[in-house]
């Protein structure tokens, strides 16, 4: 009656070559940190609305301010890809004036003496900033990995998110694992 | 009352009836049920789908943050779907991601191969539903939801519509009992009548019933008023029949009575004739044997032997009148029937006639001879005429014998008395029987003709006959049989 075991993982081969071409980094054997983090930066854009075009550039660019602690995961991870038409660039930036052009800042820890200052600036910017710095969120920052029992999760701010003209999908805090600056704001139940 | 008939052609139309909605009534459920069975499978594989969509929808941002616990979370939702039996969510290159399994259910089942393009595929597994949905999210599989279900609802479903069919089916039987027995009356109440009036025709042999005739025109209608035709014919000729036979009857009647009327009136007149010439005789005889014995002295021997002749002609005349009374009474008086013993009759008659005449030398053989049905008086009287005829034609012969037996013919009991006297001749054997017909003179052998006509008689009476063999002085023979059922045992044969 049902087929045997074998058949099936054949078949969930068969299923992954159709339709799975291109295996990103997040579904390899054992990604590491900075390679789950590109990945979720990349995914990061696609719960969040800019209300306004971020500048007049062509690409989508996620940049990296500060030390790039990604190496090469971060091209690879959205090498070919493309948002709402546009093409995803990744943009290593060495300070605040060239963010002008990002829909999405990652904040170094390399940056974090400096983070006040960047927080206030990208305030102005249509710009989802990320960062793995400590207490990212509580100081400001719209969403902050931390790293939970080996596992790369993230709280979010929803209030600077707010203030900064964005939107972001509830499916994004449905897995976050701290929402704060909102009424929705509270710990999920682990 | 209920007949056989009555019961077999009414039920048979109810049976038919019955057969014919109760099959309509299953093939319409047939097919029904299969429509059924395929649109709510349809039905239920879309429902399934969308839960399967919405599930995989709900859980992108958990797939692509690596958060099984919201997966799980989303799809425990489907707990309140009481048909899924379990569901998981894979990574897009097959890993487990999270999982629902209701009660511990866990049979693994093939999952439906997703071809090239499609988002989604189901498959029916016995009693489950199991359905593969790819989660798309920005033009990417991001991962796959699998839903298996159990077709619970189905079986559900399935059960209350056979439950509904055969609650159906039962008022659908009653109705067509119903109606034909409402309308079935129309067919098989005149089949039943005219079986009725047939079976009364049948049994009572009585052609005046009719059936019912039937205003309807149509085969039935035509066979109760052609059966009622047939039998107005039947009828008619029947009356004829009986008409011409009571005609018949009444004519033999009539005839009978008129034959009775003018035999009796002859025997009366051959009674009164007898009785009145006996007057006239008796006085010669009374007043010869005054003379004999008053005047004997006074006459010569001439005239006494003149008036001897006188008054044994006169005896003649009185045995010839008897004799004529005697023939008369054959012919006219009741017969009655028991079993006569005409060997013990023979015996007697022989001993009688014997001691009549005790110097003749005869010699009597008579044999055991069976019994035979008739009236005692007629066979004893024609006993008697057959023996004292024997007697009588071997009283010229110094010794004489007499005998009387019976042989067998064909099975048929021939009786006989045969003699070794006169004989007669065989030419004028016809004339034997015949009243006053005699073949001797009376000088020869006294009498007058009348016995052999008297046993002629009694035999016929008792629907025989009898016949002589003979030639001269070489004896004579009579036979005589009986009609059939005179003879007891005859008819055993």
């Amino acid at each position: 009656m049902a087929r045997s075991r074998p058949v099936l993982r054949i078949c969930g081969l068969l299923l992954c070559a159709f339709v799975v071409p291109q295996p990103s980094a997040a579904q390899l054997a054992h990604p590491t940190e900075s390679q789950v983090k590109a990945v979720y930066l990349y995914n990061f854009a696609k719960f969040v609305r800019w209300q306004r075009n971020a500048g007049s550039a062509n690409t989508f660019n996620i940049c990296v301010l500060g030390q790039n602690p990604f190496g090469s995961n971060l091209d690879l991870t959205v090498a070919g890809e493309s948002l709402g038409g546009k093409a995803i660039a990744p943009k290593n930036i060495a300070n605040m004036r060239a963010a002008e052009d990002c829909r999405i800042l990652f904040i170094s820890s390399s940056e974090e003496g400096r983070l006040k200052e960047i927080l206030r600036e990208a305030r102005h910017l249509n710009t989802l900033t990320v960062s793995d710095i400590p207490r990212f969120a509580q100081r400001g920052g719209m969403i902050e990995f931390v790293t939970q029992e080996s596992r790369v999760r993230f709280e979010v701010n929803v209030e600077p998110i707010e203030k900064a003209g964005l939107t972001v999908s509830s499916e994004l805090l449905k897995v976050a694992i701290k929402v704060m600056g909102s009424e929705r704001a509270g710990r999920r139940d682990q | 009352m209920r007949t056989p008939a009555h019961n077999s052609i009414s039920r048979k139309l109810t049976w038919m009836n019955m057969l014919v909605s109760g099959t309509a009534l299953l093939l319409a459920c047939g097919a029904f049920f299969a429509y059924d069975q395929l649109t709510f499978r349809q039905n239920l594989a879309r429902s399934l789908s969308a839960q399967a969509q919405i599930v995989g929808t709900n859980s992108i941002s958990a797939l692509l943050f690596n958060d099984p616990q919201a997966a799980t979370n989303t799809l425990s939702a489907l707990s309140s779907s009481t048909n899924i039996v379990s569901a998981e969510i894979l990574t897009p290159d097959g890993k487990p991601f999270a999982k629902f399994v209701r009660d511990g259910d866990e049979d693994i089942l093939a999952l439906p191969a997703l071809q090239p393009g499609q988002s989604e595929a189901y498959l029916f597994q016995g009693h489950h539903l199991v359905l593969v949905h790819a989660i798309q999210f920005h033009g990417k599989t991001v991962g796959f939801v699998h839903i298996r279900s159990d077709l619970r609802d189905i079986d559900q479903r399935l059960k209350r519509y056979a439950a509904i069919a055969f609650a159906v089916l039962l008022l659908c039987l009653a109705a067509a009992r119903l109606v034909s027995w409402v309308f079935g009356k129309t067919v098989s109440t005149p089949i039943v009548r005219l079986a009725g009036v047939a079976r009364t025709v049948s049994n009572e042999r009585d052609y005046s019933v009719r059936a019912e005739p039937s205003y309807e025109r149509d085969e039935l209608g035509l066979l109760v008023n052609s059966f009622n035709d047939m039998l107005a014919e039947i009828q008619r000729r029947d009356q004829e029949l009986q008409q011409a036979h009571d005609q018949l009857e009444r004519r033999v009647a009539e005839r009978t009575r008129e034959l009775v009327a003018s035999n009796r009136e002859l025997e009366a007149f051959s009674y009164s004739v007898s009785h009145d010439l006996r007057g006239p005789v008796d006085a010669l005889d009374g007043y010869t044997y005054v003379l004999l014995k008053e005047y004997a002295g006074k006459l010569d021997s001439k005239v006494l032997d003149l008036v001897e002749r006188i008054r044994n002609s006169g005896r003649r005349m009185t045995q010839l009148i008897d004799d004529l009374l005697t023939l008369s009474r054959v012919t006219s008086s009741a017969m009655e029937r028991e079993p006569v013993d005409l060997t013990a009759i023979a015996h007697s008659i022989a001993d009688e006639l014997s001691r009549g005449e005790p110097e003749r030398q005869v010699q009597f053989v008579i044999a055991n001879v069976q019994k035979v049905e008739g009236d005692p008086r007629l066979l004893t009287l024609a006993m008697e005429n057959l023996l004292r005829n024997a007697w009588k034609y071997t009283s010229h012969h110094p010794t004489a014998r007499i005998e009387f037996g019976s042989q067998r013919k064909n099975g048929e009991l021939i009786c006989f008395v045969r003699d070794d006297g006169a004989g007669f001749d065989p030419r004028s054997a016809d004339r034997l029987f015949q009243p006053f017909q005699r073949l001797h003179s009376v000088e020869e052998f006294a009498g007058n003709g009348v016995g052999l006509a008297t046993v002629q008689r009694v035999i016929r009476r008792h629907g025989g006959d009898v016949w002589a063999v003979g030639e001269v002085n070489k004896g004579a023979t009579f036979y005589f049989r009986f009609g059939k059922g005179n003879v007891p045992g005859d008819e055993a044969n």
